[in-house]
């Protein structure tokens, strides 16, 4: 079967199951108790015109699915950018819905989305996928989830509460996590590449780095965590100088450490195999030509092995964007603090609060990278250049 | 001119080079050939110092190599390989530049002299802005021989630089550096185990095997008796007709040849004319078995060339 029949039947199983079997979203009283869940025959109860479009959407989202082959029908090929709005109007009526017969302070009162609601968007993302310009279509759908609940238009939703009572400390920590992720990986670069260099010039010592940068790798970072703050504690007490740097066994010095540890690894690695990958022959013909290893390095070795290179700092990048996450566990900020608080209150909201940010910086920092990458590739020469550029 | 003199090179218990003695007057090729892993490599890169001797000493134009720092005496030497190694991401430009460009040469005298050795070379103008991806292994190689010539050393090492194309490419490769050749008069070690390839470039062959030089003279001297019994079975049995392919019909002095008499070449035969080669000519015998042929030396005037001419030819060489 074709993979955009696959993936448009995958997606539209998982939506039905979201709808009829999952609550969509569950309305608590005040932040602590336990919530009333809400399916989708409580939304539409009382509803018709929106029972019809809702059904309606479905039956469409049926026959585009299940259909055999590609139709020239506009209104079926609109399926897909009609579902765009959905989890976006799903927010909407989530917000404005109330459990019958109930006296609520609306001040303290929320709807939480629930895992139907978060089935019925998976679904979606995955339908989407498989359909022509799936990139745009997924962006789309997320870009308008993020308007509704940005521009405060599902003012009763759970995550929007949430975000309204930390906005402040929301944007702080989302600068500390930026800041966090790529300045480790910023710091990471010098000695990683110059790693990457000393393997591929020496294959005895390459062994001992590739293995040692590894170990950081597989180390749980959990531990290596934990491990780290046993020295720093004991510097900062005994030398002022370290304390005066405001240098602890907890917070942001530690975790930018353990992060920087971290992504060495990729950083190394790419590094090491895109030195090696020049062919013998033009770095010998270089020497031969009388270029010093400065010179070598600069003008060769180094330009040749950028594509792959960047793409180890890609690597790092998206790794320490999720990692970050653990810096909220010893008080180095990060989203990993509202993650963590949210964990410790039982406030799924603001969990998920933290963690949509994390995700989206990771997909967002990937494309970016990807796209220099490709550039550079060509740049370099590796992939044949259409540009003819003769007279 | 280069000079080694007892030469020594052993990797580990290995040894490379065991007391080579070589020298190689300016402006003659000096082809070094033999089986791989004979240290015929070894020896071309110790002159470069891309390996360095263990003992004994190298000169070139009468300065001894260890005194120089090896980038500086690189960039004095022409270099070209196997596999040519040109730069991916520069143009042909920039890689024919590259060594002018160390020796901070004016850009405006580097792009004269970059036209100059492309037109040379028989590599079209419009090339200086492509990418080696864009190139054919012929026009990659010509670029690497051109690369090698940039800065005009006065030597040249050339390792199997012709190894890697087609056998049809090779040859016009093979030509195209003799006419270079013959114009620049450059001191060149020339690394092969093409015995044919040899025949053709060289001055003078240099057969080596297991670090030592056996045997080194002018192409001819192998056509005639030879002892060294491994020389012998490695330039094999047919040598004498391979070497046919390094001399033309002009060679053999034709003015001292009698006028052909006999039928005239029937029409849509091949016509051998002065730049013919005496291998074509005995082919053309053989062909259709005959013991003379006609060769033109101008128009309308034919000589007759015999079997016989061919092999005194060889036999003069041979003495040399």
């Amino acid at each position: 079967m074709k993979e955009t029949f696959l993936k448009a039947r995958v997606g539209l199983t998982l939506g039905v199951l979201g709808i009829v079997f999952l609550p969509l979203g569950t309305f608590r009283p005040n932040r602590v108790v336990r919530g009333i869940p809400l399916d989708g025959e409580a939304l539409l109860e009382g509803r018709i015109l929106l029972a019809l479009a809702a059904t309606g959407l479905v039956t469409a989202a049926v026959i585009y699915a299940l259909r055999e082959r590609e139709g020239k029908l506009f209104l079926l090929n609109g399926v897909p950018w009609m579902l765009s709005f959905v989890p976006g109007l799903l927010m909407l009526i989530l917000s404005s819905a109330r459990p019958v017969g109930g006296n609520f302070d609306l001040e303290v009162a929320r709807m939480s989305l629930s895992s139907g609601y978060w089935l019925v968007f998976a679904g979606i993302l995955m339908l989407q996928s498989g359909a022509p310009r799936g990139g745009v279509l997924m962006s789309l759908t997320v870009l308008i989830s993020l308007a509704v609940l940005g521009f405060g238009l599902a003012p009763h939703l759970a995550l929007y509460k949430e975000f309204m009572n930390i906005e402040v400390a929301f944007y702080a920590e989302l600068r500390r996590h930026l800041t966090l992720s790529l300045a480790s990986v910023v710091v990471a670069l010098l000695p990683g590449i110059l790693l990457g260099y000393i393997c591929h010039r020496h294959q005895r010592l390459r062994e001992w780095i590739l293995g040692t940068v590894n170990l950081f790798q597989v180390a749980p970072t959990l531990s290596l965590l934990g491990l780290i703050m046993i020295p720093l504690t004991f510097l900062s007490r005994n030398i002022p100088l370290v304390a005066e740097l405001g240098i602890r066994g907890v917070g942001f010095a530690p975790a930018f450490i353990i992060l920087t540890l971290y992504c060495l690894l990729p950083i190394t690695a790419n590094a090491f195999s895109g030195f090696d990958q020049v062919e013998t022959a033009v770095v010998d013909s270089a020497l031969a030509m009388g270029m010093t290893r400065r010179q070598i390095f600069r003008q060769v070795l180094f330009p040749l092995a950028l594509p792959v290179i960047f793409s180890g700092i890609r690597t790092a990048v998206t790794q320490n964007v999720g990692n970050t996450i653990l810096a909220g566990l010893i008080g180095g900020g990060g989203m990993g603090a509202l993650i963590f608080l949210g964990l410790s209150q039982s406030a799924t909201d603001l969990v998920i609060l933290g963690t949509i940010p994390v995700v989206l910086m990771a997909l967002i920092l990937d494309a970016v990278f990807k796209l220099v990458e490709e550039r550079m590739t060509q740049r370099a020469g590796v992939t044949h250049d259409t540009l003819d550029a003769g007279i | 001119m280069i000079r080694l003199t007892q030469v020594f090179k052993a990797y580990g218990a290995q040894e490379a080079l065991k007391g080579v003695d070589l020298e190689v007057p300016e402006g003659e090729c000096a082809v070094l050939i033999g089986p791989s892993g004979c240290g015929k490599s070894t020896l071309l890169k110790t002159i470069n110092r891309m390996v360095g001797i263990d003992s004994g000493r190298i000169e070139v134009n009468e300065q001894d190599i260890a005194g120089y720092q090896p980038e500086l005496l690189r960039r004095q030497i022409g270099y070209c390989i196997q596999g040519v190694g040109l730069f991916p991401h520069f143009t042909v430009q920039d890689n024919i530049a590259v060594v002018p460009r160390l020796l901070k040469w004016p850009e405006s005298q580097i792009e004269v002299r970059v036209k100059a050795l492309m037109e040379m070379s028989g590599l079209p103008d419009a090339y200086r802005f492509k990418k080696p991806k864009e190139l054919s292994g012929g026009e990659a190689q010509r670029v690497g021989v051109c690369r090698a010539l940039a800065a005009d050393p006065p030597v040249l090492l050339m390792d199997e630089p012709f190894g890697a194309v087609d056998p049809l490419t090779r040859e016009r490769l093979q030509l195209a550096f003799m006419e270079i050749q013959r114009a620049l008069k450059k001191t060149v070690v020339f690394v092969t185990h093409d015995v044919e390839e040899a025949i053709l470039l060289a001055d003078r062959v240099v057969v080596m095997n297991q670090g030592q030089i056996l045997d080194a003279g002018a192409p001819g001297k192998f056509a005639g008796e030879v002892e060294e019994p491994f020389v012998k079975s490695f330039l094999g049995s047919e040598y004498p007709l391979k070497l046919l392919r390094r001399y033309s019909a002009k060679d053999i002095g034709l003015a001292l040849l009698p006028a052909w008499r006999g039928a005239m070449p029937e029409s849509g035969r091949r016509l051998l004319r002065m730049d013919s080669s005496l291998k074509e000519i005995l082919s053309e015998m053989m062909r259709h078995g005959l013991q003379e042929v006609p060769v033109e030396v101008e128009v309308d005037r034919y000589v007759r060339v015999s079997y016989e001419d061919l092999a005194g030819h060889l036999k003069e060489v041979s003495k040399l």
